[in-house]
């Protein structure tokens, strides 16, 4: 990826075992309450903090669905949003360094 | 000014120059910009006026004033790209960077904040959440140290195809400064941290409210503080003005700036910066996460990409840290990794610090690669791109610290190569 190059938000499953990893939010994201953090903090954004909970709601839910996460008549809020299991949950392990010999 | 003459310059007190031709041209440059500097040094018309022959020794020179610059000849700037700037390596002396070149990393621009307006919350897992002004953290005891930032983003480039470049460009995401605050104990134990906190959520006063998980490691209880100074004065906006998180030897990001408020926890946050950004994928398609110290890496500065070399007298030069301590040995190569020779470490050699190393090299005019490879208090030694790739792949984004090799052309253009 280009240095400063925009992320992209959908697809990329299957991509992280590959030589051209695509990291999106359904193939890279590991919760999706970071969603709802990372919106909430900086979008807008030319106008952080702008937005109501209903509309980061709104927008999770769109984004998720994009991604082939939840379908269209799904509706998130504090209690469904934590529920929610990521296609690349266990995509993590902890820093195993020194891992060079 | 051309690679050989700075070469001259620095190092003439300690090695003899060989070519009186290159001391002659020294010397007739040098004499010409001291005719130019003091002069430039007037201000406004009167220095306009000034003829560059003008004589310093026969025109007073400038009256004092109340926060100075540095002499108009210096040009060299930081190289802005997006969302960052990278610091000139290759201009650099000693082991500090200026305030004004310290590398920019900022994830929604730099905020401007009024210090009489700021606080800083310490809640979560505390019996006594705290509000802090910047007056009173001014009134703990202050702790100082010397300590380099990295962004773990720094040198990424070495994880793709191989490009012409500078060593600003490379590898200009690390800044070396003094820094100045409260040591972060000092303001836990005020606060009362209660035993079951073992994670911080450390959150920044900009707009991307940038947030990142602390572990409470004895590593950070012991060396985390919380500043307010850098290089003797206030912290520069782009570092985190008037108040930044410093986490010796741990990426940048996670040294969080415009610091606003530490959250006691008992697990990691999970912010978009510790799960889809700052994490490192391996090629069986898991990510590394929480790979917070920066291993150790050493750059050859000067010579380095797309300078010009005479063959003649050069000192090698270069920079080398360690997020896990204090580098013990730098070597150096000018034959393409075959032979190896211990670079001199020039004092001070500080834990978590940048470290000057240099090497005295008379260049032939052959085409050669000269590399530097670096070890550290650990006994960690500074892997080849070819070992590093082979255990990470191409697509972990961060932590890179393979060897960087500069080819040497016979017409002594430096060139970024892989080996």
């Amino acid at each position: 990826m280009p240095r400063n190059a925009l992320d992209v938000l959908v697809g990329g499953q299957g991509s992280s075992r590959t030589s051209k990893a695509l990291k999106t939010i359904g193939s890279y994201w590991l919760y999706a309450t970071t969603l709802y953090d990372y919106l909430r903090r900086v979008m807008p954004f030319n106008a952080p903090q702008s937005l109501t909970p209903d509309e980061i709601y709104a927008l999770v839910a769109w984004l998720l669905q994009q991604n082939g996460i939840v379908t269209e008549d799904t509706v998130l809020d504090a209690r469904s949003l934590p529920r929610i299991e990521m296609p690349n949950r266990n995509g993590f392990t902890p820093d195993p360094r020194p891992d060079v010999p | 000014m051309s690679e050989e003459t700075r070469g001259d310059n620095e190092t003439s007190d300690q090695a003899p120059v060989s070519s009186s031709l290159n001391r002659r041209q020294f010397l007739a440059g040098g004499a010409s910009l001291l005719a130019v500097s003091a002069s430039a040094a007037l201000s406004g018309v009167q220095a306009e006026e000034r003829s560059e022959a003008i004589d310093p020794m026969h025109v007073p020179g400038a009256l004092p004033r109340p926060y100075g610059e540095r002499s108009p000849f210096e040009k060299q700037t930081r190289l802005a790209a997006g969302t960052s700037s990278t610091t000139p390596l290759q201009d650099l002396q000693g082991i500090i960077t200026p305030s004004a070149l310290h590398f920019e990393r900022h994830h929604n621009g730099v905020p401007a904040i009024d210090p009489t307006r700021h606080r800083l919350l310490i809640h979560g897992l505390v019996d006594r959440p705290m509000i802090f002004t910047l007056e009173e953290l001014l009134r703990f005891p202050s702790a100082s140290r010397i300590a380099f930032i990295e962004c773990s983003g720094n040198s990424r480039d070495g994880w793709g195809e191989t490009h012409d470049s500078t060593v600003q460009a490379l590898h200009g995401l690390t800044s070396t400064s003094e820094w100045t605050g409260v040591n972060l104990t000092t303001l836990l134990g005020t606060a009362h941290m209660q035993p079951e906190a073992t994670w911080l959520l450390a959150e920044g006063n900009d707009a991307a409210a940038l947030a990142r998980s602390v572990p409470l490691t004895d590593e950070v209880l012991n060396e985390a503080m919380v500043c307010y100074g850098q290089n003797g004065e206030a912290l520069r906006p782009e570092q985190g003005y008037p108040l930044r998180l410093l986490l010796p030897g741990f990426e940048g990001n996670i040294n969080v700036k415009w610091l606003r408020r530490l959250k006691l926890g008992s697990a990691p946050f999970m912010t978009r910066w510790e799960t889809a950004k700052y994490t490192d994928l391996m090629p069986d398609g898991k990510a590394y996460q929480f790979s917070l110290v920066m291993d150790a890496k050493s750059v050859i500065t000067r010579p380095s990409g797309q300078q010009q070399l005479l063959p003649d007298f050069h000192e090698i030069q270069g920079l080398a840290w360690s997020g896990r301590g204090r580098i013990t040995a730098v070597e150096v190569s000018v034959d393409a990794g075959r032979t190896w020779q211990t670079a001199r470490l020039q004092e001070p050699v500080l834990p978590k610090c940048h470290t000057r190393f240099r090497l005295p090299w008379k260049w032939d005019g052959q085409e050669t690669i000269i590399q530097s490879r670096c070890t550290d208090v650990t006994g960690y030694q500074q892997p080849t791109r070819e070992s590093l790739i082979k255990i990470r792949g191409t697509q972990s984004s961060y932590h890179y610290n393979g060897i960087q090799s500069w080819k040497i052309e016979r017409n002594g253009l430096v060139k970024n190569v892989y080996v």
